[in-house]
């Protein structure tokens, strides 16, 4: 038993001196491999930095003739700065990674077995903004694994050519999903050429998919597809989608919305959700004739409506405001009448108007510290 | 006769110590394994990440900082300046001010330019203390949010907060850490890659004594000048960092420090903000937050993510120091004990068949055993029940084994993020590992055990004072709440 | 011969834009962070600041405060690097005291074009 006893602690022994002469060993070799890459990739990093200074005047030839041993060390770093930079500077860096064949390899990355290359290689293809990479990372939309898909949708949102808008949206029709934010801002940096694939995806069978081109064409101010979006908000048979439909009538700001956002917002037998989703929307597309219809919210039982109305009469300008206004008015009057005074106990209506209010002067004088300083 | 019988029992129990301690220490083993596994991963995927695109994209999900601040005023203003400058999208800090007696409302007002603005307070929580007032910043109203109110602890101030935040994430931040740059972009990044089951976020918390903290960052990481203090930074990089980002991955991840997590604000509002009676307020809401999901049926998940960070000061003296893990003793004994049905019940999954049983067994009850060993095998040598030979062999194996686990977080740490770039801290860190396993662990029983005797007598906690002075000698502040 | 303090901690960019500022006839000192660069400018003011707004240590914003509420460096023309074109950033480097700011991914040709403008707006 001893024995035993004896042989663990000795085996003991050895592994925590192993351990900590490995941790030492790790910190050194790191430190040794950070310096030897940094002293490999000086050089090459600086001719890289001249060049792309330059916009691509001179040295073309020299960059391509960098050893691939020091270039591989530079790759990072030049990599990295493709998204720092934009206009003749970056379709300079472009062509150097061009002429190197980093982008050739890329290409054939994306069938590599590891998924973690090909992510990475779609993850380049990106960076580069490679048009011809298109149709190849939109075949890698129906990859097998979430993450590959995920950068794949990041990299053609980057490239941004509205040919891929179609493939993205088929790849939403997924159980394992992507992000829905994530698709919804590619789809929006694919540009006003993928407005009419948008419009036309409102009547996909899925919800998530039309809720995500709900949002894409609210945020790319699509005001040709208002009166279609009016028609979701009044028919669409998912809640969530008719919410999304009435934030993003608000965020076109055109007229055709003032009138399905203004008979959303009653009877109070509608969800709260499209209620409080409507006032808001009403207070974003800035028609002062919304203003009596938010003013009959500002006592309503939901907290959330009364709120969003009083925030929504806010931003409407001074008729809004002088609805506001009103309400703490004539619940004063009230209370004088009612010989009460300073005893009334304020309604929920009168705080959301104060509190409206009160922001409204704290935002304006904001607005002019800004633009005096 | 009866003697040999005391023998034989204490012989027997001996050996159960042994066997405890090598369970416990190859538990540990798994998870820094598990831990390991996971921050290989990560940082193999850092190229493409997307951690850029999140902080460019106008619709990733804005957050609520929520900062409870209770006699601040030394530090709040450093604070909140580097609170309101991290890197993030969209996000409003909201401060609320627990009834301070000193001056940590004034210094805001002063320097932030606040004006007061009549907000109505939603009450989708409860608290039970009452709002003063609410000020915004005025030349950034969107951003910056003091809420005064009256006194009523820490978990009363994070409701207020939560009723006030007006995003749908909300992290809860310690007035007094000190949090990197990208930490809120971090820690948020899992709602964003997987919005339908990440419902509540822990990031790493790593002590903040001896490093130099500039204008409210950390500059300069480097261990702390006092062994004392060296001994927690192992322990919180064994027990926090490689210990929950190995419960993370095994899904089974039951505390979310108080110091720095986010969470989704609906679902807490849902399960009804933080719990007024308890002592470890954070870590009491993450598991209710479990068992409300459990119930649904919810397919969900809860997150650590190991960098970047935040910085707490941590106790540099004994009786500070000790008087914190009694609480957290206490904190850990109540929660168990309030969600006791939730332990070994399959309806739980991992987090009842796995976690939380363990949490009994490995972490409520080592203090016992530990104490128990230092009482019994001194007992065992007294009566002849064991030998000496047996003793000091027993004693290097089972303690040994935790030393090296210790390095083993050492090491796992050098290979992943490697915070402590001078050599001097690398061997302090070795040196600090050591002490841990002979000492420190034993000492803090001790406390621990007296903490959790505490819950279960149902006494009045008692609240250290608070001395705020900033990351440097002085005693630090009594922080509030469970292990970060 | 003008005087430029380029503020910015990406070594990359910080060469790139030397580099091209000092082809322009330019005479440029580099600041890695804002502690430097205050000191760098408060020493001897430059013609023309151009500060990134994301920094360690100290942010651009702070640094751009700092330098406007110095007597020998409250006039001298700042130009801000940021990374986000909202309005409130921009309210925000304006508040701060900016002159004009310049968004990232930056085209470096545009930023010199943006120095000279600004200089012979101040000079002129």
């Amino acid at each position: 038993m001893l024995g035993v006893f004896t042989l663990v602690i000795a085996v003991l022994v050895v592994i925590v001196a192993g351990t900590s002469v490995a941790i030492i060993a790790v910190r050194v070799l790191r430190q040794a491999r950070h310096r030897r890459i940094a002293a490999l990739a000086a050089g090459p990093r600086r001719a890289l930095l001249n060049f792309v200074a330059d916009n691509g005047e001179q040295g073309g030839p020299d960059l391509v003739a960098i050893p691939d041993e020091a270039w591989q060390a530079a790759e990072p770093g030049a990599l990295a700065l493709l998204g720092k930079l934009r206009g003749e500077a970056h379709r300079a860096l472009v062509s150097v990674f061009l002429r190197r064949g980093v982008a050739r390899r890329a290409l054939g990355n994306l069938h590599s077995r590891s998924r973690v290359r090909r992510a990475k290689a779609a993850q380049v293809l990106g960076d580069l903004e490679l048009r011809q990479a298109v149709p190849e990372l939109c075949r890698l939309l129906t990859d097998r694994h979430l993450e590959v898909r995920v950068v794949a949708v990041r990299a053609l949102g980057r490239i941004g050519d509205p040919a891929a808008a179609w493939r993205l949206i088929a790849a939403l029709d997924r159980s394992d999903q992507i992000p829905s934010l994530l698709a919804t801002h590619t789809l929006v940096q694919l540009g006003p050429e993928a407005e009419v694939t948008l419009s036309a995806a409102l009547d996909h069978p899925q919800a998530r998919v039309r809720a995500v081109c709900l949002d894409a064409l609210g945020l790319l101010g699509a005001a040709g597809s208002v009166h279609r979006i009016a028609r979701v908000l009044t028919e669409d048979g998912t809640l969530d989608v008719r919410v999304a439909a009435a934030a993003n009538l608000g965020k076109l700001g055109t007229r055709a919305g003032l009138e399905p956002l203004t008979a959303a917002l009653t009877p109070a037998t509608r969800p709260t959700a499209l209620r409080t989703a409507a006032a808001k929307a009403l207070g974003d597309l800035g028609a002062t004739s919304a203003v009596p219809a938010l003013a009959a919210l500002l006592d309503d039982e939901q907290f959330w409506v009364a709120h969003e109305a009083a925030h929504a009469l806010r931003r409407l300008g001074p008729a809004g405001q002088d609805a506001l206004r009103a309400v703490i008015e004539q619940e004063a009057g009230r209370a004088r009448s009612a010989g009460v005074g300073a005893h009334a106990r304020p309604s929920s209506a009168a705080g959301h108007a104060r509190e409206a209010l009160a922001l409204a002067a704290v935002a304006a004088a904001a607005h002019e510290m800004a633009t005096v300083g | 006769m009866s003697s040999d019988v005391i023998r034989e029992v204490l012989r027997v129990s001996d050996w159960l110590i042994f066997a405890y301690f090598v369970a416990l220490n190859s538990s540990y083993l798994v998870l820094i394994l598990m831990a390991g596994l996971e921050f290989g991963k990560h940082l193999r995927r850092a190229p493409f990440a997307g951690a850029d695109d999140m902080f460019r994209s106008p619709l990733t999900l804005p957050v609520s900082v929520i900062v409870p601040a209770y006699n601040e005023g030394a530090g709040i203003v450093a604070a909140v300046q580097a609170m309101t400058s991290l890197r993030y999208p969209r996000y409003e800090v909201v401060v609320v001010d627990d009834g301070s007696s000193d001056d940590t409302f004034e210094r805001l007002r002063a320097q932030f330019d606040l004006v007061e603005v009549p907000r109505v307070v939603p009450g989708e929580v409860p608290y039970r203390s009452h709002v003063l007032s609410v000020h915004v910043a005025r030349g950034h109203p969107e951003t910056l949010t003091v809420v005064r109110k009256t006194n009523g602890g820490k978990a009363d101030a994070l409701n207020v907060g939560i009723n006030l935040a007006r995003h749908p994430l909300i992290c809860m931040v310690d007035a007094d850490s000190v949090l990197d740059p990208d930490a809120l972009l971090s820690v948020a990044k899992p709602f964003g890659d997987d919005p339908l089951r990440v419902v509540a976020c822990g990031g790493v918390v790593r002590i903040a004594n001896g490093c130099k903290v500039v204008g409210g960052r950390v500059v300069d990481v480097r261990m702390p000048r006092q062994w004392l203090i060296r001994v927690q930074v192992v322990e919180y990089l064994r027990a926090f960092l490689m210990g929950r980002s190995g419960w993370s991955r095994l899904g089974g991840l039951v505390v979310i420090s108080g110091a720095f997590g986010i969470f989704r604000r609906d679902l807490v509002v849902k399960i009804g903000g933080m719990a007024h009676d308890a002592i470890g307020e954070d870590a009491e809401l993450v598991v209710r937050l479990h068992h409300y999901l459990r119930e649904q049926g919810a397919d969900y998940r809860v997150i650590f993510v190991a960098e970047p960070v935040s910085w707490s000061e941590a106790p540099a003296s004994l009786r500070v120091l000790g008087r914190q893990r009694q609480r957290w003793h206490r904190g850990i004994a109540e929660i168990l004990g309030k969600h006791r049905a939730m332990i070994g019940n399959p309806r739980y999954g991992r987090i009842g068949l796995l976690a939380l049983p363990y949490y009994v067994v490995f972490e409520l009850l080592a203090p016992f055993v530990e104490l128990a060993a230092l009482v019994l095998l001194p007992l065992g040598l007294w009566v002849d029940a064991v030998d000496l030979a047996f003793a000091w062999r027993f004693a290097l194996v089972a303690y040994g084994y935790g030393l090296l686990i210790s390095l083993f977080s050492l090491f796992i740490e050098e290979v992943s993020f490697h915070r402590y770039p001078r050599w001097s801290d690398l061997l302090r860190g070795v040196l600090a590992a050591i002490i841990e396993n002979f000492g420190y662990r034993q000492i803090l029983a001790v406390w621990q055990v007296s903490g959790a005797a505490h819950a279960w007598q149902g006494r009045k906690p008692v609240w250290g004072t608070m001395h705020r002075q900033g990351f440097d000698e002085s005693p630090p502040r009594d922080s509030v709440g469970v292990a970060p | 011969m003008s005087n430029i303090l380029l503020v910015e901690d990406d070594p990359d960019i910080r060469h790139l834009v030397s580099y091209r500022l000092t082809r322009a006839g330019f005479t440029v000192t580099e600041a890695a962070d804002g502690v430097t660069a205050l000191h760098e400018a408060r020493g001897e003011p430059p013609d023309l600041i151009i500060l990134d707004v994301r920094m360690p240590r100290m942010s651009g914003l702070e640094v751009c405060r700092e330098l406007r509420a110095g007597a020998r460096t409250a006039l001298v023309p700042i130009i801000m690097l940021t990374a986000r074109a909202r309005q409130q950033d921009l309210e925000q480097a304006y508040a701060a005291g900016a002159t004009d700011y310049v968004v990232k991914p930056f085209s470096p040709r545009e930023l010199v074009d943006r120095v000279e403008t600004v200089l012979a707006r101040v000079t002129g």
